[in-house]
């Protein structure tokens, strides 16, 4: 799949849900590879290129109970306020170890299945802090949800390009 | 290989042909035909067109793989019902055609926009395809009052 592409769907996935940061994964076997990461936040700090580079991790092994690994493998769609606040009883949960690391708060997170033209769930986009008119971080709500499901739509009928 | 000086006109005509609506004139037309919920083709004045309609999708009725969609049909119809053999306005947006080389476009009958009205009756999706955005938080809008209201497509979801 075109990363170009991924890159620019991403950068439309946040604009439209003003989304400060995001994550596209592409699943190869049983891991999520990083294919595209935004971070204004960082990016405003250190620049977006070192941004990326620092928030380009290892992949993820689907068997990691994290949003990402969930939702490729379920399809669902999850919306979380403030994954700080996730339940214990919910299937999935949030490493805190990148916040720690890179100094960022992480609160709502909007994740949803990347699919191809055929319908495959290739990959995971993954949205990270809503801002409202104010500027402050917010939930994402149900409009987010409904863009997000435009645009990926979109994206797979046009053959992810 | 080299572009020859008679190529060029051949070239430029599709830009020439949809130069009125670039300016912001509409271009009008009759429809003639009905592919499914979200294309048809109409007559212009000069030449027919292919027409995809703009920040939506409604299902297939021929899915290459899938078949026919579940509500493939029933989008069809409501469609047909709103624009056929009518005399149309295309409003198109940033970008005028797809891959296809179909022309994107907002549909108008009268004042009736027929994109929205698909969506509004719960026939069709909203489907972003950047940079043509202009009308999608109306659109947004307007699926999600389908889908509460459990319209079209939406009943019994």
């Amino acid at each position: 799949m075109d990363r170009d592409a991924l890159k620019r769907l991403l950068s439309e996935a946040r604009r439209a849900t003003r989304a400060e940061a995001g994550t596209v994964y592409l699943r190869e076997g049983d891991q999520l590879h990083f294919a595209a990461v935004q971070n204004d936040v960082l990016a405003q700090r250190v620049g977006a290129a070192e941004a990326e580079g620092r928030l380009t991790a290892g992949p993820l092994d689907l068997s990691t109970p994290s949003l990402a690994s969930y939702v490729m493998l379920t399809r669902a769609v999850v919306n979380v306020p403030d994954v700080y606040e996730i339940r214990l009883e919910r299937p999935y949960e949030f490493d805190r170890r990148m916040d720690a690391t890179h100094g960022y708060r992480t609160r709502s997170m909007l994740v949803m299945p990347l699919r191809d033209g055929r319908g495959t769930t290739v990959g995971v986009v993954q949205l990270i802090n809503a801002r409202n008119e104010a500027g402050e971080v917010v939930a994402f709500d149900a409009g987010c949800e409904d863009r997000l499901a435009a645009l990926l739509t979109g994206f797979a009928k046009a053959g992810g390009s | 290989m080299a572009l020859r000086r008679w190529q060029l006109p051949l070239l430029l005509l599709p830009l020439l042909v949809l130069a009125p609506a670039a300016q912001g004139q509409p271009v009008e037309g009759t429809v003639i035909r009905v592919v499914d919920g979200d294309t048809i083709y109409v007559k212009l004045a000069d030449r027919v067109e292919k027409i995809r309609y703009i920040g939506m999708n409604t299902p297939e009725i021929h899915h290459p793989s899938k078949g026919e969609e579940p509500g493939g049909r029933e989008a069809a119809e409501t469609n047909r019902r709103l624009v056929g053999g009518k005399r149309v306005r295309l409003e198109l947006d940033v970008r005028t055609r797809d891959r296809y080389g179909r022309l994107l476009a907002y549909v108008w009958v009268d004042d009736v926009m027929v994109n929205a009205e698909l969506l509004r009756l719960g026939y069709a999706q909203v489907m972003t395809v950047p940079p043509n955005v202009r009308h999608q938080e109306l659109f947004v809008k307007l699926q999600r009052e389908a889908r509460d209201a459990g319209r079209g497509l939406w009943r019994g979801v």
